[in-house]
């Protein structure tokens, strides 16, 4: 089962991240750093659920529940940035935004 | 050792002050009359900024003379007044359990007969000095020179060192003053340091002084080393009065060094910091090219006070020294080599001021054979002397290149006495006192030196006493060429050549009264009559028995030396007049001499010697030592920033600026550290 549900948070988390490098879209590239923390808690409740060694424990719930709570507030700041960036430029793409460089 | 405050005139802290005054003057010069910059535009009395000095010194000059006779031993009315008055705890050394039992340093300073005669000549005479150079460092406008104030705040620096130096009641506070006067002298030689000669004038003194001051150094730790042991808590070791008391443990102890005892080992070491300082041989060679700093500094630092500070140490350390007869005999040789070597280099110079620093090297040279002589109070009485006379010469000598626009080679001028009469009449003051002639300052102290070399072996003393017709002879020579014959002026001079201000004449003459009545400080009238003179009982040998010195046994003496001296001296000024009487323009010594005297006027060649086998390959090796720094080491330090700056160049490619390539970087690395990670494990 563990496997299973490893392979499902890992999937998840690689998706993100591809969709993270890929994509230029500011919001679909948030939403790509959402999937992978989504990639995070499942292995973690996976783990919680059916640790390799010794009974199941709550901590990987625990631990989610934080996850989750700081991703909410991860967002809450990060769409804000978003619609400052697209108040600026009038565009969502990211390469919009390529000071960071060495000339 | 044990005065008694009330028995004093001043209290004893004011005494302690003495070396005070000059260093405020000097402080107050500096600080606050360095001409325009400080002061933000406003005119500045820069005119005015010898006062401060002139004032400081003065004032030290009064102390010292109540000093002298406060301390002064007068018949059966005191006992020995000297004291010591420790004035803070300087540097601590050993424990660290309390205060009272440390070893400590103390900056303290020693009163006694010795310290106040020193103080006595030292002060007056750089107040006269420093009097003379408010005129001498003008312009005939009497606008003051360049540097006039930097001058005097040096000046006074000087001061102050010097009466630290030998009011120092322990080792390590007489280094302090030997330094600083060494740092002085470096200033002062260099003062016109735009000049090439006088920057490397300045730099061979304090590099040549650095190489006796080492031996110095090392003699001061193998004191500590060697009594160290011995000194209770709450003693300082290398105090005066501690050395002094335990000497005679060091006289039969091995040093582990060549066989040596302890006693010679610090005594040689010590002698090393002697010669440099007093320029004997084969330390000499910085003091004739010191004679490119001002005038002035050449009376004041390089004949009357500085130079005399090896004698004063010797003299200071007399109970240490007299427990090894070799490094006696040591000084003894060194200074009969250097009044030879010194007074023939004299005969054949063309510049004044070299004329005078080759005959001071000859007179330290005459002290340190009297130290080695074992009669230190003879050569202290000699140092006192030869303060008056050498400072007023150089004086005279500075007051002649005042007046001829800096002119001072003799070749180029002569009969001066007809524009300069009362230059003349002063340096002839000098100049007989150096020649010893009789009744003058310096014929009485020399006479005691003279007598006791002849104690000491026959051939020591018919040395010196040629030396001595030599010194006449040379003196003179200077004196005709400058003053005598027909009169020729250099075109520097200009038309009508100007006799020195009130202010350089008054110092001179003031100097020519010490120069010729100095020398009765230290002889005794009428007790035993006329023939007795030369036997030493004066006021200043009765003073220096209430220091270190102490009282060393002279014998009984011989009136006829006295005589043949006088005889000597006064033969050679008539030789000398004789063949140089009109200041010829062709030198009959050079036709006389041939060969001899081309080698008196190369100066034996030894500075060409010191360059072949020690400056320059001394310079290879500085090459050597600055190529390896330059290519090797600097080259290493270039490669490693290179290389990083390589790495660094190569990646600023990838800084796009573009969000998905960071990511992507940032994914790799991790991928990355996961691989090796896994491959790891």
């Amino acid at each position: 089962m563990l496997t299973s549900y490893l392979l499902l948070g890992a999937i998840l988390f690689v998706l993100g991240l591809i969709g993270f490098v890929t994509r230029r879209n500011l919001i679909i590239m948030f939403l790509c750093t959402e999937m992978m923390f989504q990639g995070i808690i499942v292995s973690l409740v996976a783990l919680g659920r059916y640790p390799p060694a010794g009974r199941p424990t709550l901590d990987g719930q625990v631990f989610a529940v934080f996850l989750i709570a700081v991703a909410g507030a991860e967002a809450a700041l990060a769409l804000a940035v978003v619609v400052l960036l697209y108040r600026y430029r009038r565009s969502l793409d990211a390469g919009a935004w390529t000071a960071l460089r060495d000339e | 050792m044990s005065g008694s405050a009330e028995s004093l005139i001043l209290p004893k802290a004011l005494y302690a002050t003495l070396p005070l005054w000059p260093l405020l003057g000097t402080a107050v010069t500096a600080l606050i009359m360095t001409g325009r910059s400080l002061a933000g535009g406003c005119p500045t009395p820069v005119r005015w900024a010898h006062l401060p000095v002139v004032v400081g010194t003065a004032i030290a000059a009064i102390l010292a003379g109540v000093l002298f006779v406060d301390l002064c031993p007068w018949d059966g009315r005191r006992a020995d007044v000297s004291f010591d008055y420790p004035i803070y705890n300087w540097i601590s050394f050993g424990g660290v359990a309390s205060l009272q039992d440390n070893q400590w340093i103390t900056a303290s300073f020693r009163f006694d007969g010795l310290t106040v005669v020193m103080l006595l000549f030292v002060t007056v005479v750089s107040l006269i000095i420093v009097v003379y150079s408010i005129g001498y460092m003008r312009d005939h406008h009497g606008r003051p020179e360049r540097g006039y104030e930097r001058f005097f705040a040096f000046m006074g620096l000087f001061i102050f060192s010097m009466c630290v130096l030998v009011l120092a009641g322990n080792f390590v506070l007489l280094y302090l003053g030997w330094e600083l006067v060494g740092l002085c002298s470096y200033l002062l030689i260099g003062f016109y340091y735009p000049r090439p000669a006088a920057a490397a004038a300045a730099k061979k003194a304090f590099i040549v002084n650095r190489i006796g001051d080492f031996g110095f150094l090392l003699g001061i730790f193998a004191l500590y080393r060697f009594l160290g042991g011995y000194a209770q808590p709450g003693q300082n070791p290398l105090d005066y009065a501690f050395v002094f008391e335990h000497a005679a443990r060091l006289e039969h102890a091995p040093s582990g060094f060549l066989g040596l005892s302890q006693a010679t080992a610090v005594s040689l070491l010590l002698t090393c910091g002697a010669i440099g300082k007093s320029a004997q041989f084969p330390l000499y060679v910085w003091l004739p090219d010191a004679m490119e700093g001002p005038t002035p500094v050449s009376a004041l630092i390089h004949a009357a006070t500085m130079v005399t500070a090896g004698v004063y140490l010797i003299a200071r350390c007399t109970p240490l020294f007299w427990l090894s007869s070799l490094t006696l005999d040591v000084i003894l040789t060194l200074g009969v080599i250097g009044a030879v070597l010194a007074a023939t280099m004299a005969m054949a110079q063309y510049d004044m001021k070299r004329i005078l620093a080759y005959s001071t090297i000859s007179q330290l040279a005459f002290m340190f054979v009297g130290l080695g002589c074992r009669v230190p109070d003879s050569a202290i009485f000699h140092v006192f002397t030869h303060a008056w006379f050498k400072a007023l010469l150089f004086l005279g000598a500075g007051s002649v290149m005042h007046a001829l626009g800096g002119i001072i080679d003799l070749r180029q001028f002569s009969g001066l006495r007809y524009v300069l009469p009362r230059t003349y009449a002063v340096m002839l003051v000098g100049c007989l006192a150096l020649a010893g002639c009789p009744l003058l300052a310096g014929f009485w102290s020399k006479d005691e030196l003279l007598h006791a070399a002849f104690e000491r072996h026959p051939a020591v003393g018919v040395v010196m006493l040629l030396t001595a017709g030599l010194t006449a002879y040379y003196t003179f020579r200077m004196f005709f060429l400058c003053f005598h014959g027909r009169l020729r002026l250099p075109t520097e001079a200009g038309l009508h050549p100007r006799e020195a201000p009130t202010v350089m004449m008054v110092p001179l003459m003031l100097l020519a009264i010490g120069a010729a009545l100095s020398g009765y400080l230290g002889i005794s009238f009428g007790r035993d009559g006329f023939l007795a003179l030369f036997e030493p009982h004066g006021l200043l040998h009765r003073y220096l028995g209430q220091s270190t010195v102490g009282h060393p046994q002279h014998g009984a003496g011989d009136p006829w030396l006295m005589y043949l001296s006088a005889a000597v001296s006064l033969a050679a000024i008539g030789l000398v007049w004789f063949r140089y009487g009109s200041a010829p323009q062709t030198e009959p010594d050079q036709r006389l001499l041939g060969p001899l005297w081309n080698l008196w006027n190369a100066k034996y060649y030894v500075d060409e010697t010191y360059d072949r086998i020690l400056v320059r390959p001394l310079r290879s090796l500085a090459r050597l030592c600055f190529g390896t720094d330059n290519y090797a080491v600097d080259g290493l330090v270039w490669l490693v920033s290179a290389v990083s700056r390589g790495t660094a160049f190569a990646l600023h490619f990838t800084q796009r600026g573009l969000l998905q390539g960071y990511a992507l970087g940032m994914v790799i690395g991790l991928a990355a550290l996961l691989l090796i990670w896994s491959w790891l494990t």
